[in-house]
């Protein structure tokens, strides 16, 4: 016969045995144990089956679990750190050569066509402001060769004044071997010249397009030609120490004290070169220490 | 160092603190795993997970038993296990117990009893393990923390998270089990431990 014992007997009789019930509970269940012998007997089986588990000896583990630091997740640091330095690296190479072969180009190949550039356009912008009689005399020689035969030709609206300047300035600039009291007479008559031309200029410049656009071009291709053609002017005249058109050669020297001013900032791009090429082999090197340290972890 | 300070200093980082925790807990975390799947190789890989998983939620311990707290990672890790099985079951080709004295961890526990002693205690194990095999996962559980492993009821009530009066009734249902279940074995068992051959219910 199996004894029928309510399920809240098991579950006090099992807590009695492990010392888990409440004082007043353990001394009701005591009294009845006392009076009840299949109470008692199934607490005898509990007992022993309590036994029968907590003798199971216990297992030793395997091996040990202790973690590495890959296991726990640490070392996806370094790799992350190693391709960022390799990218750092990379981006100061690109920038460093960017900037190289830019200073490159622009001082070693160009600064033969860069200085020549300049000065012709900056003289002859000085000229056409502060000297115009300088520009007024080279359009006057460029335009008497071009339009001496012309001139007949175009004689309404070129002014009447104009030929006396012209003649005598190209009788200055083909006769440079003159007499000097012929090119005082003739320096005389070409500085009077130059004030009619002067004050004349916007109709010498409007009548014919083609003359005044041709010195310019001449003197931006060559301009040692255009020193040929201005100086010559100055040195047979006298007057030319106390003239204003000397302020000519100002504007050349002007000109020539460029380079210092762009030679200020050489140093900066050598440093950022410097800078660049620092962080291009310093971020590699780090690069190459850190994917070893990772290798040997 | 206590407890305390080495979980302290695990929650900042250092995994040697972490490891000596490791040491200290590794065989009851072991036992565990192994009462509940009675497989030793999966009761490996459970607990080297549940000690990696560990690490990762430390900052989630507040406080506590350390001990409920990482048994609780392995318990869970368990069920995810037997869940996985009962869906897909699996059959070693390999013997565990009796013709493979090396893979039966019987064989690692107290050289000091005699062979007789030692096989009884191997008898009574592999009866026992049979029978919790035959229990739910939740009565298996309160079995084996409190009657295999040693825990009071607030420790077990800590681990699995219920409260105190579940695991006294989920504890006296599994040895009333575990009781009918073992008097099928009658004389194979060692004399000390033969119950009377009355079911209780």
């Amino acid at each position: 016969m199996t004894p029928q014992i309510p399920p809240r007997d098991i579950k006090n009789l099992s807590a009695y045995l492990d010392e888990q019930l409440p004082e007043r509970e353990r001394k009701r269940l005591e009294a009845r144990l006392a009076e009840d012998a299949i109470l008692r007997r199934v607490l005898e089986n509990l007992r022993q089956t309590r036994n029968a588990l907590r003798s199971v000896p216990q297992v030793r583990a395997p091996r040990n679990f202790t973690l590495t630091p890959e296991m726990a997740g640490k070392r996806n640091f370094r790799p992350r750190l190693f391709t960022s330095m390799q990218l750092v690296s990379a981006m100061a190479s690109f920038l460093f050569f960017m900037v190289f072969f830019g200073d490159m180009i622009f001082n070693v190949i160009l600064p033969g066509s860069l200085p020549a550039s300049q000065p012709e356009v900056i003289t002859i912008a000085e000229a056409d402001g502060e000297s115009e009689a300088e520009g007024e005399t080279v359009e006057m020689d460029l335009a008497a060769e071009d339009s001496a035969e012309e001139s007949s030709r175009i004689g309404e609206s070129v002014p009447a004044e104009a030929p006396a300047p012209l003649a005598a300035a190209e009788a200055e600039f083909t006769d440079t071997d003159a007499p000097e009291t012929e090119e005082l007479q003739t320096e005389s008559q070409a500085e009077a010249g130059a004030d009619d031309t002067t004050s004349q200029a916007p109709e010498a410049g409007q009548a014919p397009p083609g003359v005044i656009s041709t010195p310019t071009i001449m003197l931006e291709s060559e301009p040692d030609e255009s020193l040929a053609l201005s100086t010559p002017i100055y040195q047979t005249t006298p007057s030319i120490t106390a003239e204003p058109e000397l302020e000519a050669t100002p504007t050349i020297s002007i000109t020539e004290a460029e380079p210092p001013a762009s030679g200020k900032e050489i140093p900066w791009l050598r440093i950022i070169e410097g800078v660049l090429a620092f962080m291009a082999v310093g971020s590699g090197v780090s690069a190459f220490i850190f994917r070893r340290l990772s290798r040997a972890l | 160092m206590d407890e305390i300070g080495l979980i302290q200093s695990a929650k900042k980082g250092d995994l040697d603190a972490f490891n000596r925790l490791v040491l200290e807990y590794q065989d009851l975390a072991f036992n565990v795993a192994y009462r509940m799947m009675n497989d030793p190789a999966i009761a490996e890989d459970i607990t080297q997970d549940a000690f990696i998983s560990a690490y990762r939620k430390l900052n989630s311990f507040r406080g506590g038993s350390f001990k409920a707290w990482l048994l609780r990672i392995v318990t869970n890790a368990s069920y995810d296990e037997l869940r996985r099985h009962k869906r897909r079951p699996t059959t070693s080709l390999e013997p565990i117990n009796e013709d493979d004295e090396i893979e039966s961890p019987v064989w690692l526990a107290d050289p000091g009893e005699s062979p007789e002693e030692l096989a009884a205690r191997g008898e009574l194990a592999n009866a026992i393990q049979n029978c919790l095999e035959k229990l739910g996962i939740d009565f298996k559980t309160v079995v084996v923390l409190v009657d295999l492993q040693g825990f009071d009821y607030t420790e077990a009530a800590a681990t699995i998270k219920k409260p105190l009066g579940t695991v006294k009734s989920r504890l006296a249902r599994a040895r009333l089990r575990m009781q009918n279940c073992l008097q099928g074995f009658g004389e194979l068992l060692p004399a000390q431990y033969r119950l009377e051959n009355e079911s209780t219910v």
